[in-house]
C-alpha cells in the first residue's frame, strides 16, 4: 500500500527528531548497555542512523504538506491557532538547527 | 440481575443433567467425592470451591496430580482447560500449574468410518474424489482432532487432520456447564471474585473455538509462513483451502523427527545448537516482532527435519499481542533481564497492573532481591522459566494484574528453554535472549515509521475534532438553551441498593399472595358445598406454592 505524502512528511521530521535528539540518549540508557556489547550498540547505532538519514531524505519533499494541513487545521482555530503555530514554529527551529548533524 | 443467573443456572442444569452427573462420577473416583456430593441440587457452588480448595486427607495421591487425572479423564474441554490454567500462575497454584503441565491430551483414535463420513460431510463429496489414498491407522489422535497421512488425487503428499466426531455438542455442553458454575461462583462465593472466573470461562470459550475451527487454524499457518518468509531455519506446512472445512484441515506432509528425540537428531547428524537457536529466535521473533505466536508450543508441536530445519505443527492456538502491548512487554522484559527494578515498576506502573494496595517499597524490594541475585550468576548457568516464574510470583504475591498473554510469553520462552536444554544440555538462553530482547527494544523506540503512524492518526483524530468541535458546541449549546440536556450517572452501589428493593418487593409479594390464597382456602374450605370445597384446595395449592417460594428465598438469604 502506497504510503500518503502526509505520512511520508511526517515520517522525515520525526526521523530527524530521533537521530538528532533522541538516538544517541537511548543507546546510552542503563538497560541497553547492560544488554548489548559496545560492539553490538555500535553496529546497532550505524544500522538505524542508516535507516533514519533515509527515512528523512525520502519524506523531506513531503514536510511541505504537513505544514499545509497545520496551517489549515490551526487557521480553523482563531487567534488560539495563530499563537500554537508560532510556538510550534519556534520549537521545531530550536529542536531542529539546519547546522546540526549527528553520526 | 441475580434472579436472571438463577435461570441460567435451572437451564444448564436440566439440560445437562447427564454430563453434571458424569462429571461427578469422575471428581467421586479420583477422590473428590466431597465435591461430587454438591453436585446434587442446590446451591452447591459455594461448598465445590471451598472443597477444591482444602486438601483431602484420605487419599495418598497429591491432590494436584488428582485434578491432572480428572482434567485428562473429563476429556478435551477439560483438558484444554487444564492446558490454559497451566499457564496462569496467578489464578492456580504453582504446584497445579507445575501437574498440569504434564497434561496428556492422548486418547485412543476413534474409528476410521468415522473419519469418512466426517470428510464427506464436510466437503460435500465422497472422500475418493478428494484423496487418491487415505492410510486408515492414524498418525496421532488427540482430544480434538486424530490425523492420517493421505495422498491428494493430484499425487501430493498431504496429511489430514480430522476433528472427533460430536465434539462441538459435547464442548457447548461442557462450556454451557463452566459459564454456569464460573457466574454462580462470581455471585455466591466473594474470595471468588478477584480471578473473574466468568471472564476466563469468557476467554476460554473464545479460544476454544478458534481451536475447533480447521479454516481459521490454515489461516494462522498462512499467516506464520509469510511471516518467516526470510526464515530459512523454519518450515510452515502448506495448507490446501480448497480441501479444508471447519473440522478438516488438508496440508502439506513434511518429514520429521521430533525435536526431542535427541538420539535421532545426533545420528542425522545435525548441529544441535544451531536448532535450538534458531528455535528460540523464532519464538522471540514471533512474539516481539510479529505479536502473533504459537500459544501451545509443547515439544510435541516442532518436529526436525533431514537439513536441521524446524517444522512447526498445529496452529490451533495462536496467541496475539497489540503493538502497544509488545512494547509494554519488551519494556518490562529488558528491565527484568538487565536487573533494573526502578524501570520493572515503572514499567508495572505505565500499564496500570499494579492495585491500589500494593505496597511498591515491598515490591522494589523483592524484586531487587531476586534481580540482584541473578544478576551475580553466570549467563549461563541462569534457569530462565525459574527466574521468570519467581519474578512472577513476586509479582502475584504483591498483588500486580499480570495479563494472560505476558504469562503465556512467559510460558512460550520456557517451554522453548526446555527443549533447548533437552537436546543440547549446554544451551545458554539468556545468552540469546537477552541481547535480541535489547536490540528489539532499541529498534522499536528509533523507529520513525511506527512513530510517524501513531503522529498521523493522532493529526487525523486532531483534525477531525477540530472539524466537528463548532458543530458538537453548537448542538449542546442549544440543547441547553433548550432545557433539553440530560446527563445520565451510574453508580455500582445504586444498582445494589436497586436489586435489594426489587428483592424485599418480591418477598412482600410472594406473602401477600400466600396470606391471599391461604385465607380464601379457609374461607371457601369453611363454606362447603362440592363447587367450593374444590376451589378451596386449589386455592390452598396456590397458597402452599407461593410458601415454599416464599420459603426458598429467605432460606437462600440473597434477596430471591
Amino acid at each position: 500500500m502506497p504510503v500518503p505524502p502526509l505520512q511520508r512528511g511526517i515520517e522525515s521530521i520525526v526521523a530527524e527528531l530521533l537521530r538528532v535528539h533522541v538516538l544517541e540518549a537511548v543507546l546510552a540508557r542503563p538497560e541497553v548497555r547492560r544488554g548489548l556489547s559496545p560492539e553490538a550498540v555500535e553496529r546497532i547505532r550505524r544500522d538505524i542512523l542508516d535507516r533514519l538519514k533515509a527515512s528523512e531524505e525520502q519524506g523531506r519533499d513531503h514536510r511541505g504538506e504537513v505544514e499545509e494541513v497545520l496551517d489549515a487545521a490551526l487557521g480553523a482555530a482563531g487567534p488560539a491557532g495563530a499563537m500554537i503555530k508560532s510556538l510550534l514554529k519556534a520549537g521545531w527551529d530550536h529542536l531542529s538547527p539546519s547546522d546540526r548533524e549527528a553520526g | 440481575m441475580s434472579g436472571a443467573i438463577d435461570l441460567v443456572v435451572m437451564t444448564w442444569r436440566l439440560r445437562d443433567m447427564g454430563r453434571v452427573r458424569s462429571i461427578a462420577g469422575v471428581l467421586a473416583r479420583h477422590g473428590f467425592a466431597d465435591i461430587a456430593a454438591r453436585m446434587g441440587p442446590g446451591a452447591w457452588a459455594r461448598g465445590v470451591f471451598r472443597a477444591l480448595l482444602r486438601r483431602p486427607r484420605s487419599s495418598p495421591i497429591p491432590v494436584e496430580k488428582r485434578l491432572r487425572l480428572v482434567f485428562e479423564e473429563l476429556g478435551p474441554t477439560f483438558i484444554k482447560l487444564g492446558q490454559m490454567l497451566a499457564t496462569r500462575p496467578d489464578l492456580v497454584p504453582m504446584a497445579l500449574v507445575d501437574e498440569l503441565t504434564h497434561l496428556q491430551d492422548r486418547v485412543p483414535p476413534f474409528p476410521f468410518q468415522d473419519v469418512k463420513e466426517i470428510i464427506e460431510s464436510e466437503m460435500g463429496l465422497p472422500m475418493a474424489e478428494v484423496y487418491a489414498e487415505v492410510d486408515e491407522v492414524p498418525i496421532a489422535a488427540a482430544s480434538i482432532a486424530q490425523v492420517h497421512s493421505a495422498t491428494l488425487r493430484t499425487g501430493e503428499p498431504v496429511v489430514i487432520k480430522v476433528q472427533r466426531p460430536r465434539l462441538n455438542e459435547q464442548i457447548t455442553a461442557d462450556l454451557r456447564i463452566l459459564a454456569g458454575l464460573a457466574r454462580l461462583l462470581e455471585s455466591r462465593v466473594p474470595e471468588t471474585r478477584p480471578f473473574r472466573p466468568r471472564a476466563i470461562v469468557e476467554e476460554f470459550t473464545k479460544s476454544l473455538q478458534r481451536e475447533t475451527d480447521f479454516v481459521a487454524e490454515a489461516a494462522s499457518m498462512g499467516r506464520y509462513r509469510k511471516m518467516f518468509e526470510d526464515e530459512p531455519g523454519l518450515v510452515v506446512p502448506r495448507s490446501y483451502p480448497e480441501w479444508t472445512r471447519r473440522r478438516v484441515l488438508t496440508m502439506e506432509r513434511v518429514e520429521g523427527v521430533k525435536v526431542t528425540d535427541r538420539q535421532a537428531l545426533v545420528a542425522m547428524g545435525l548441529d544441535l545448537k544451531a536448532i535450538v537457536d534458531v528455535g528460540m529466535r523464532l519464538t522471540l521473533r514471533s512474539i516481539f516482532e510479529f505479536g502473533f505466536f504459537h500459544a501451545d508450543p509443547h515439544p510435541g508441536n516442532f518436529f526436525v527435519g533431514k537439513d536441521g530445519t524446524i517444522i512447526l505443527l498445529d496452529f490451533g492456538m495462536m496467541g496475539t499481542i497489540e503493538p502497544r502491548r509488545v512494547d509494554e512487554m519488551l519494556a518490562f522484559m529488558v528491565a527484568v533481564l538487565t536487573g533494573d527494578v526502578d524501570m520493572v515498576v515503572d514499567q508495572l506502573l505505565d500499564a496500570d497492573l499494579i492495585g491500589d494496595d500494593t505496597d511498591l517499597r515491598g515490591l522494589r524490594s523483592d524484586l531487587r532481591s531476586i534481580l540482584f541475585r541473578y544478576s551475580d550468576a553466570d549467563l549461563g548457568s541462569v534457569d530462565v522459566a525459574a527466574f521468570l516464574q519467581e519474578v512472577m510470583a513476586v509479582n502475584i504475591r504483591h498483588h500486580v494484574f499480570l495479563p494472560a498473554d505476558l504469562l503465556l510469553v512467559g510460558k512460550s520462552i520456557a517451554t522453548m528453554e526446555g527443549i533447548g536444554h533437552q537436546i543440547y544440555p549446554e544451551f545458554k538462553p539468556l545468552d540469546a535472549i537477552r541481547p535480541y530482547l535489547t536490540e528489539v527494544y532499541v529498534r522499536r523506540l528509533l523507529d520513525a515509521k511506527r512513530h510517524s503512524q501513531v503522529v498521523a492518526r493522532s493529526v487525523m483524530d486532531g483534525l477531525t475534532l477540530l472539524k466537528d468541535a463548532p458543530f458538537d458546541i453548537r448542538r449542546v449549546l442549544r440543547k441547553l438553551r433548550r432545557g433539553e440536556l440530560t446527563m445520565t450517572l451510574r453508580s455500582a452501589d445504586l444498582e445494589s441498593r436497586q436489586q435489594h428493593t426489587a428483592a424485599v418487593a418480591n418477598r412482600a409479594l410472594l406473602g401477600g399472595l400466600f396470606a391471599t390464597f391461604f385465607f380464601g382456602a379457609v374461607i371457601l374450605l369453611d363454606q362447603g358445598g362440592t363447587a367450593r370445597t374444590v376451589a378451596g384446595w386449589v386455592s390452598a395449592g396456590f397458597s402452599w406454592m407461593f410458601f415454599l417460594g416464599l420459603s426458598w428465598s429467605l432460606l437462600r438469604g440473597d434477596g430471591r
